[in-house]
C-alpha cells in the first residue's frame, strides 16, 4: 500500500506546475471524462435508479484521479497514483468507525444503496458562529438530538478573553482548549457524557490548536475525531497534512473534509460529482482518513439542496456505495434559516436522497452556514428521523425520486432569496434549553406533512 | 453584426482565435484600440460576469473567456502603446490577497478574474497572506487599491489590523482598501474603516474602479 510517507516523498517529486494550470488541467480532464462515460444530469431523475450510471461515475472518478491526482501547494507538484494503487488503498480503508464511549457510543459503517440499515447520524451546528455566553447551551441542544450517534457543536464567535480569535494567533489555541472542554460539558448536560465528537474543534483549525486541545484532560475522548480539510479542488498543503503523523501515532480519528463547489473549477454538477469522489481518494492518501465528510455546495447559493446538487449527492454516494466500502458522511447544507418550513424541507430532501443512495447523514449547514446564531435543532432532528424511516421502510431510489421532487417543489424556487429565519435564542427557552412551544408546533406540523407524503413515522 | 458586437460574442464564447482575428481586423480598419477594448471585448466580459453570477456560466468558462479576451487585447497592445492613446490598465494596480490564516481563495480568484479584464493590473499575493506582506507590496508598487478577502470569523479580525497598520504608517489615504468575503458585511466594513466593500465580484469591479479613480 502507498503509505503516507510515500505520499510525502511524491509531494516532492511529482510534475511541477502552476496552481492555475492545475485548475485548467482538472477542468479539461473532467470535461473529457463526463463525455467518455456519458454522465449527464437529468432534472427528472434527482435520485437516479440507474446502477450503470453510478458505476460509470465511479470508473470515471478513478480515471480522473489517475490523471490529476492532487496538487501540493507547498511544492507546486501534482501527486499521482496508479489505478492499482488507488484500488489497493480503497480496499484497505476502514469500513466502520466508532464514536464516543460507553452507552453513548455510536457507530458509523459503510452502507449500500437502498440499505435497510439505519444511516448513522451526526447532529451538527457546523461552523455557525455563536457568542461565548451561549456556546454551551447551543452545543447541549445539539447533543440532545435523540438519534444522534455523534455531535459537533458550533463555532466560537469573535473574541475569547476579550481578544479577537484569529487563525494562527495564540488566542486560537486558548479558545480551542476552552471549546473542547465546553463541548464535553455540553454532552454531559445533555445526559450523554460519552457522546463522541465527530469533528473536535470548530473555531480552530491550526495544527497547534488542535493538538493542544485534543487531550482527555480537557474533555476529549480517545476516539474523538480531528479533521483535515482539502482545499478545493483537489489541493492539499503541509499546514493541513502536518496533523497526520500526530493523528496516526496518537490514534486520533481522522476525518477528511471536502467541499467541492459546483460552478467552480470542476464545472457543472457532473464534473463536480466526479471531483467529489476523487476527493475521497485524496483523503485516503494525503490524510490517512478513517472516514469522509463531503459537503459539495453550489458556489453561488452555498447550499446543496437544489436539484442539481441533490442529484450530485445521490450519484456520488451510489457510486461509492456500489464500488467501495468507504465511509461517506454526507453533509446537508441548507439555504434557509432556523424555524422556517423551508429549512425542514431542505433537510428532509437531503436525508431521503442521501439515505437511499447509501450515505450516512450529517446535518446541517443552516442559512448558508455563515450567520451568527442561525442554528437550530428540530430541523436536524427531522433529518435524522427521515433518514431512519426511509431506511426502515426499505424505500427504493424509484420511490425516493418523486418524494424528493415533491419536497423540491415546495422550496427550490425560493433558494436564491431563502429566509434567514430566527436566531437560536428566539426559538429556545434559554433557561431550560428546550424548544419554545411555537417552534415545537412547527416541527409537529411538518411531521404531519411528511407523513402525508408517505413517511411512516410509526417505524421510529 | 458590427465588429464590436462580434468581439463581445467571441469573448462570451471563449473563442481566443476569433478574438485575435477580430482584433487584427479592427487594426486593419484603423479603429481606436482603446475604444475597441472598452466597447467590444469588455462588453463581452461584462456579460460573462453577469452570467457567472447568475449561475449560467461556470468558473472555467469565465476563465476561458478572460483568456480569450487577453489574446485579443495582446494584438491591440502595441498600437495602444505606440499611439499613447490610453492605457490598458487605466485604473492602475490592484493588490489582492486572501488574508492571513485563511485558505479560502475561490471568491478572491473570481474577483481577480473580473478586475483583470476591467482595466486593472493585478498583483495577486495568493492566500493566507500576512498583513505586513500586503502592506509592503502595496507600498512598494504604489497600488491604486488593495482588495482583501476573508471567509472566516477567525480571519476577518486581521482586516481591521491591516487598516490600523496603514493608518499608523500614515499611508491609509494613498492606499484605499476594499474588503469582501462571505462573513464580511457592508456595516462591518464601514465600522473598521475600510474604504470599500462589495458582496460579489461584479460589485467588486465597481467598487475598485471608484476607489482607484480617487
Ligand atoms: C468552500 C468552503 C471551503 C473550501 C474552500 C475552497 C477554496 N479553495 O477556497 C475548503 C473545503 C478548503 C474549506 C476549508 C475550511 N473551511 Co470553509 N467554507 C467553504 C464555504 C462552504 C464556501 C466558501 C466559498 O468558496 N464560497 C463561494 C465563493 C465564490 O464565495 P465568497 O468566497 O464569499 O466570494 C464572493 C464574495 O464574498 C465576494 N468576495 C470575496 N472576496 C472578496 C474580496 C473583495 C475585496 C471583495 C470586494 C469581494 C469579495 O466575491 C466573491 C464572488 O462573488 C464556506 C461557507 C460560506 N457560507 O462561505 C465555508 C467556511 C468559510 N469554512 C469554514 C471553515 C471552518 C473551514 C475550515 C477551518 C474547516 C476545517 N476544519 O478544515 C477550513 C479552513 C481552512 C483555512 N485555514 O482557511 C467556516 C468558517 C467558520 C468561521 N469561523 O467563520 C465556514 C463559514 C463554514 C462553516 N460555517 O463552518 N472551506
Amino acid at each position: 500500500m502507498v503509505t503516507f510517507w510515500e505520499v510525502l516523498e511524491r509531494c516532492g517529486k511529482g510534475q511541477r506546475m502552476q496552481e492555475s494550470d492545475y485548475d485548467a488541467l482538472l477542468y479539461k480532464s473532467v470535461s473529457k471524462l463526463i463525455e467518455k462515460y456519458d454522465i449527464k444530469f437529468d432534472p427528472g431523475q434527482i435520485v437516479p435508479d440507474d446502477d450503470s450510471l453510478a458505476d460509470r461515475a465511479y470508473e470515471a472518478a478513478v480515471e480522473l484521479f489517475e490523471q490529476v491526482g492532487f496538487y501540493c501547494l507547498d511544492t507546486k507538484r501534482v501527486v499521482r497514483f496508479s489505478r492499482s494503487e488507488i484500488e489497493e488503498r480503497v480496499a484497505l480503508a476502514p469500513d466502520t468507525y466508532t464514536w464516543g464511549e460507553g452507552k453513548d457510543r455510536g457507530v458509523t459503517y459503510s452502507r449500500k444503496v437502498e440499505d435497510l440499515r439505519d444511516p448513522s447520524f451526526v447532529a451538527s451546528g457546523l461552523g455557525v458562529p455563536v457568542p461565548q455566553d451561549m456556546f454551551v447551551k447551543v452545543c447541549q441542544a445539539i447533543a440532545s438530538v435523540p438519534l444522534a450517534d455523534a455531535f459537533c457543536g458550533v463555532s466560537l464567535q469573535d473574541t475569547f478573553r476579550g481578544i479577537p480569535i484569529r487563525a494562527g494567533h495564540p488566542v486560537e489555541v486558548a479558545a480551542a482548549i476552552w471549546d473542547v472542554s465546553k463541548r464535553r460539558e455540553a454532552a454531559r448536560l445533555a445526559g450523554r457524557p460519552g457522546l463522541g465528537l465527530y469533528a473536535m474543534i470548530s473555531c480552530a483549525e491550526s495544527t497547534a490548536a488542535i493538538i493542544a486541545a485534543a487531550r482527555e484532560q480537557f474533555g476529549a475522548l480517545p476516539a474523538d475525531v480531528t479533521q483535515n480539510g482539502a482545499i478545493a479542488e483537489l489541493k492539499v498543503d503541509f499546514a493541513r497534512m502536518n496533523k497526520v503523523p500526530w493523528q496516526t501515532e496518537s490514534g486520533a480519528g481522522i476525518a477528511g473534509l471536502y467541499g467541492p463547489l459546483m460552478g467552480g473549477y470542476a464545472g457543472g454538477p457532473e464534473g463536480t460529482m466526479l471531483t467529489q469522489i476523487a476527493h475521497f481518494f485524496l483523503g485516503l492518501f494525503a490524510f490517512n482518513a478513517d472516514y469522509h465528510i463531503p459537503f459539495p455546495i453550489d458556489l453561488h447559493q452555498v447550499c446543496n439542496s437544489t436539484s442539481p446538487m441533490l442529484w450530485l449527492v445521490s450519484v456520488y454516494s451510489q457510486a461509492l456505495a456500489r464500488n467501495t466500502h468507504l465511509l461517506n458522511e454526507s453533509v446537508s447544507m441548507a439555504a434557509a434559516g432556523p424555524a422556517t418550513r423551508m429549512l425542514f424541507y431542505e433537510l428532509a430532501a437531503h436525508a431521503v436522497t442521501a439515505t437511499v443512495s447509501g450515505a450516512n447523514l450529517v446535518a446541517a449547514g443552516i442559512a448558508r452556514d455563515k450567520y451568527p446564531e442561525r442554528v437550530s435543532t428540530l430541523e436536524i432532528q427531522t433529518a435524522s428521523e427521515v433518514g431512519h424511516i426511509v431506511a426502515r421502510m426499505g424505500m427504493t431510489r424509484k420511490e425516493a425520486n418523486p418524494l424528493v421532487k415533491a419536497l423540491l417543489s415546495k422550496y427550490e424556487k425560493d433558494v436564491p432569496d431563502a429566509p434567514l429565519g430566527k436566531k437560536f435564542s428566539e426559538i429556545y427557552d434559554m433557561e431550560k434549553v428546550t424548544p419554545l412551544p411555537e417552534y415545537l408546533k412547527l416541527y409537529e406540523s411538518i411531521r404531519e406533512e411528511l407523513a402525508k407524503l408517505g413517511l411512516n413515522y410509526s417505524l421510529l | 453584426m458590427d465588429i464590436l458586437k462580434q468581439m463581445a460574442e467571441a469573448v462570451i464564447a471563449g473563442d481566443a482565435e476569433h478574438c485575435v482575428s477580430l482584433a487584427k481586423q479592427a487594426m486593419e480598419n484603423n479603429l481606436d484600440p482603446v475604444e475597441v477594448i472598452q466597447q467590444g471585448f469588455s462588453k463581452g466580459m461584462d456579460t460573462v460576469g453577469g452570467k457567472f453570477e447568475s449561475g449560467e456560466m461556470f468558473l472555467p468558462e469565465m476563465m476561458q473567456a478572460a483568456e480569450a479576451m487577453k489574446g485579443g487585447v495582446a494584438v491591440l497592445k502595441p498600437a495602444i502603446e505606440s499611439t499613447g492613446s490610453g492605457s490598458l490598465t487605466e485604473f492602475g494596480k490592484a493588490v489582492l490577497a486572501t488574508i492571513q490564516g485563511d485558505m479560502h481563495d475561490i471568491g478572491k480568484n473570481i474577483v481577480k478574474l473580473l478586475l483583470s479584464t476591467s482595466g486593472f493590473e493585478i498583483i495577486d499575493l495568493g492566500k493566507d497572506v500576512k498583513v505586513a506582506v500586503i502592506i509592503d507590496k502595496a507600498e512598494e508598487i504604489h497600488a491604486d487599491v488593495i482588495g482583501v478577502s476573508a471567509l472566516m470569523t477567525t480571519t476577518m479580525g486581521y482586516m481591521p489590523e491591516l487598516i490600523q497598520e496603514l493608518q499608523e504608517l500614515g499611508i491609509k489615504e494613498e492606499l484605499p482598501v476594499m474588503v469582501g468575503g462571505a462573513p464580511v458585511t457592508e456595516e462591518w466594513a464601514k465600522e473598521i474603516g475600510a474604504d470599500g466593500y462589495a458582496k460579489d465580484a461584479v460589485g467588486a469591479v465597481r467598487t475598485a474602479k471608484g476607489l482607484a479613480k480617487k
